[in-house]
């Protein structure tokens, strides 16, 4: 049996890496008792799917991961024994059941939401963000966001795998930028404030790009990006990156969110 | 978030190695409310996470505490050098990983001290946190600063920076403090840290305030050394030779404040703690599960306590003594909880010397029969010079491959019989033969280099071993046409002499000595088929300067440490300028501590601290190692008057017994035999076990 879970990976773990993810779900899932398939004569290992890995420091609100069973069981059942087991901040949100014979997770999954909320003081660079400005931060974001759609090309540095440095340009990469302000974050009931500054207003950029292909850009990448549009030395890492939906794009411009948002079938929590 | 977290969460967190290292939330992990809770404890490891994390003592400390109502225990690990600096540019004091709570608003602190070059992130652990390094400047306003572990032994070089020294177990020695501090406080002359705002701007006031936290926490340090177990260093002075050495460890006299000065002054002799049985005593049914990698990532099971094969050169077997025994119900038991509650995919049943428990071959079989099937290995961490540890090896196969150890010490059997390592060249080789007939194509071979009465000869032991071990497998795959190439490690350490052991007198080979010797297996042994480790020989001169150092080395750690020493374990941390410069500035000579040979009735400066072992003892052991003549295991030959069980009230404790019917008979605990000296028990599992030595 193949079952797909929906979790978050709250602010509380957002420093664990994507191996430390997948081991806490493996050993969370043992604890649970779960009839878990284990594959490999020596060493047996459950096999963990998941859609795309998070980088230390960032958030996911809607991750998804799939699991095998080496014996059917009830989706509620499943549920109730898992969500008591996992730690802290890394809540499940939903579960159903995934055909066989659908393919990988890691081939679905090929677009993501992403949003970048600035948040330590040197997030902006030297457009200082004081405790009790989250509308000046916000009006530098829109600044930026304009900026950047204004410009020809939006190049920064990637260095690529071999350590060599590389520009590429960020514009076309992406499916949308855009700023939101307000209450923003739907993690804030559900865990702490993720370090909001009280009373202010969220501001945040939100966009959606690539997972996991050439074309795939990294948020870091994006605002490294935006703070160049104002000639600005943004600090990504001052700021909280959570991941949302995932989608899976068809080629032709269509893209589905790869977890069903509402009506039949899925368990949500 | 106030902005101090905000700063930590948002500029510093994310710019530091391994952020996971510092922010808490894994699994069992226990937070409980500071408000409601009278007796709050950080319990610190001077040394990163993945180090501290991996210690089974602090697994066992945190859960004795946490089960307190009265009592919590938080968790402070050394702070990576980034995360150090990050720390100090913007003046933020160490914290714990539960509830990011300054360690200075704790009521007691206290350090695992595990080896001697952590001392210097110990020192580092208490400036981040604020405190005064001395003890004589902290008062009660500080928390108590406390140290225990196998360095506790001769805790020497530490004595001025630490309150109190806890010897042995800390089971119950820990309750005990605890216990104390709760009595002190809610008598009012304990931590109270809120009258430090009430000072307020009454600066005559404000040093009346000090001198009375200072004599609280001074009446409070005689209170604590009446505990069993517990030395309070500042309770003694120290006089010297003209020569250096030490002349006398006196108890101070005229303790301020209290008319019966006999009743005021500490023991003369401070002797350790433990447990007399480890049956039934408290073990963590659900420890904390890391989330990221640290080095012993697995559920630990601790099946004896305690080693009597009597290797002259180690600590641990000379300090833990007696072997007291887990019944085999409790481990499978302890086992099932661990594993259930932890979600690990090893187990590891640990001691001294795994293979040496009574009923190892049942209980590893009963183990692995529960757990293989949902996928968990066991494993054993170390493994003794003989094929039933082979068989035992093959069984555990089962599910996990794991590479073999074996510590044969020495490479000749008359530097064996002078350490008392009782094994042959035939069991050596018979062992490795064992494992490559198993399917084993490599093992790893530990070796002790600069062991007292060493020759060439016994390096050049070292290397006809290596080579016969790699003969053997060639021999045991004479047949195979595709075998694959043998892979033998051969991992070299230094003789460090240590404190309570036969060879407490020996001088450490110099440096220049050590390297020459070095070479020559470098140069001896083959290569490509044979592999060679070694330490850093100066790594290892610090080590032993400071086991075996006394009060002077204060400050030439605390010289180090201003020159910047941290993390002095870690071979690219290591700086042995630093330290010559240290030595220099403090005016020691570090080879009076290391390179001496040193007088049979010499005072040592820990001859006031004992973990029950006679001196006796190690003096006739001396002599017997000096005349190649081996001594047994008491656990196999009866008593052989090591003097720790009568001087500590305790007897052997082991449960060869099959208490299967017992265990679902779900019988009392406590309802056990202790059996003192019980001979040829490994006897009995072999035969159970069905293999053949
Ligand atoms: S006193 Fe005797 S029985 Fe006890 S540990 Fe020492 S040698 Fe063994």
């Amino acid at each position: 049996m193949r079952v797909r879970i929906l979790f978050a990976k709250d602010p509380a773990v957002r420093f664990i890496s994507h191996l430390d993810l997948a081991r806490a779900w493996e050993r969370a899932l043992r604890r649970s008792g779960v009839p878990l398939k284990l594959a490999g004569e020596f060493n047996p290992h459950p096999r963990l799917v998941f859609a795309a890995p998070l980088s230390v420091g960032a958030c996911g609100e809607r991750e998804l991961l799939d699991v095998f069973l080496a014996q059917g069981m009830g989706l509620d059942e499943f549920a109730r024994a898992v969500r008591t087991r996992l730690p802290a901040g890394l809540p499940l949100l939903g579960v159903r059941e995934v055909s066989p014979e659908e393919p990988a997770l890691t081939a679905q999954a090929n677009l993501a939401d992403y949003r970048w909320e600035p948040r330590g003081p040197s997030a902006l660079g030297s457009v200082r963000q004081d405790v009790e400005a989250g509308a000046a931060a916000a009006e530098v974001l829109h600044r930026a966001v304009e900026a950047f759609w204004a410009a020809p090309a939006c190049p920064v540095e990637r260095k690529t795998k071999s350590g060599q440095l590389r520009t590429i340009d960020v514009r076309p990469l992406l499916k949308g930028l855009a700023v939101e302000v307000g209450d923003l974050s739907s993690d804030g009931s559900r865990s702490s404030d993720g370090g909001r500054p009280a009373g202010a207003p969220d501001s945040a950029v939100v966009f959606r790009a690539a997972l996991g292909t050439e074309d795939a850009v990294r948020p870091s990448e994006v605002v490294a990006a935006l703070g160049a549009c104002l000639k600005q030395v943004f600090a990504p890492e001052a700021g909280l990156v959570t991941r949302g939906w995932l989608y899976h794009e068809n080629g032709e411009g269509g893209s589905l969110p790869l977890w069903p948002p509402t009506g039949d079938g899925p368990a949500m929590f | 978030m106030t902005d101090l977290e905000r700063l930590i969460e948002y500029e510093i967190l994310p710019r530091v190695a391994k952020p996971a290292r510092y922010t808490g939330g894994e699994w069992n992990m226990i937070r409980k409310d500071h408000a409601q809770t009278a007796i709050k404890v950080a319990l610190a490891f001077p040394d990163v996470y993945e180090i501290g994390m991996s210690h089974l003592g602090l697994r066992i400390l945190y859960d004795v505490v946490n089960r307190r109502l009265d009592a919590l225990a938080e968790r402070v690990f050394a702070p990576w050098l980034d995360m150090e600096e990050a720390l100090r540019a913007r003046g933020i004091p160490l914290f714990t990983l539960e509830s990011r709570t300054p360690v200075s608003a704790f009521d007691l602190l206290g350090f695992s001290l595990q080896y001697e070059l952590s001392y210097t992130n110990l020192l580092n652990m208490l400036d981040l946190a604020g405190l005064p390094l001395a003890a004589a400047e902290r008062d009660a306003r500080h928390p108590l600063v406390i140290a225990g572990g196998p360095c506790a032994y001769n805790p020497e070089p530490l004595a001025p920076f630490l309150d109190a020294v806890v010897l042995g177990e800390g089971e119950e020695v820990l309750g005990e403090i605890i216990d104390l501090l709760a009595r002190h406080k809610a008598a009012g002359g304990g931590m109270v840290k809120d009258a430090d705002a009430a000072a307020g701007p009454d600066r005559e006031a404000a040093i009346d305030g000090a001198a009375v936290h200072r004599q609280s926490r001074a009446q409070f340090l005689r209170d604590l050394a009446r505990i069993p177990g517990v030395y309070v260093p500042s309770l003694y002075e120290v006089s010297y030779h003209p020569n250096g050495a030490v002349a006398a460890i006196t108890p101070v006299k005229g303790a301020v404040g209290d008319g019966q000065s006999a009743a005021a002054q500490a023991p003369p002799v401070v002797e350790k703690r433990l447990l007399a049985s480890m049956a039934g005593a408290p073990y963590p049914s659900a420890p904390v599960v890391p989330f990221i990698d640290i080095v012993h990532d697995r559920a630990m099971v601790e099946v004896f306590r305690g080693c009597t094969q009597g290797c002259r050169f180690c600590h641990a077997g000379m300090v833990y003594r007696p072997v007291r025994e887990k019944t085999a119900a409790e481990v499978v038991d302890q086992a099932a909880r661990q594993v259930a509650s932890t979600g690990h995919d090893e187990l590891s049943l640990v001691s001294l010397s795994s293979c040496d428990y009574s009923r190892i071959g049942p209980v590893l079989r009963e183990l692995l029969d529960t757990h293989a099937p949902s996928g968990v290995g066991v494993s054993l961490p170390s493994l003794r010079v003989d094929s039933f540890s082979v068989a035992l090896a093959q069984e555990v196969q089962r599910v996990r491959k794991t590479g073999l150890t074996f510590a044969p010490e020495a490479g000749t059997q008359r530097l064996r019989d002078v350490i008392n390592k009782r094994v042959t060249r035939e069991d050596i080789l018979g062992t490795a033969g064992a494992a490559f007939a198993a399917g084993w194509d490599g093992l790893k071979l530990y070796f002790m280099i600069g062991l007292p009465t060493e020759t060439e000869e016994d390096l050049e032991g070292i290397v006809e071993l290596a080579r016969a071990i790699v003969a053997k497998y060639e021999e045991v795959n004479a047949g195979h046409k595709r075998r694959r190439p043998v892979r033998v490690t051969v991992s070299v350490s230094t003789f460090v002499p240590k404190a309570m052991t036969p060879f407490q007198w020996e001088p450490q080979d110099g440096i220049d000595t050590i390297k020459a010797k070095q070479a020559y297996l470098k140069r001896r042994l083959p290569k490509g088929k044979i592999e060679l480790n070694w330490h850093e020989p100066e790594a290892s001169f610090i080590e032993a300067v400071m086991a075996r150092g006394d009060r002077r080395l204060a400050r030439t750690l605390e010289e180090v440490w201003r020159l910047g020493a941290r993390f002095d374990g870690w071979g690219d941390q290591f700086r042995f300028d630093r330290w010559t410069e240290a030595f220099a500035k403090s005016g020691v000579d570090p080879t009076f501590y290391a390179n001496r040979r040193r007088a049979e009735d010499e005072v040592f400066p820990w001859d006031h601290l004992t973990g029950g072992v006679d001196k006796e003892f190690l003096v006739d052991e001396r002599r017997a190692a000096f005349h190649g003549q081996t001594t047994d295991d008491c656990r196999q030959v009866g008593c052989t008057n090591c003097g720790v069980c009568p001087a500590l009230g305790v007897a052997i404790d082991l449960h060869p017994e099959d208490d299967r019917a017992e265990r679902d008979g779900r019988a009392e605990r406590g309802d056990r035999a202790t059996v003192a000296a019980v001979p040829a028990s490994p006897a009995e599992s072999l035969s159970e076990g069905g293999t053949a030595r």
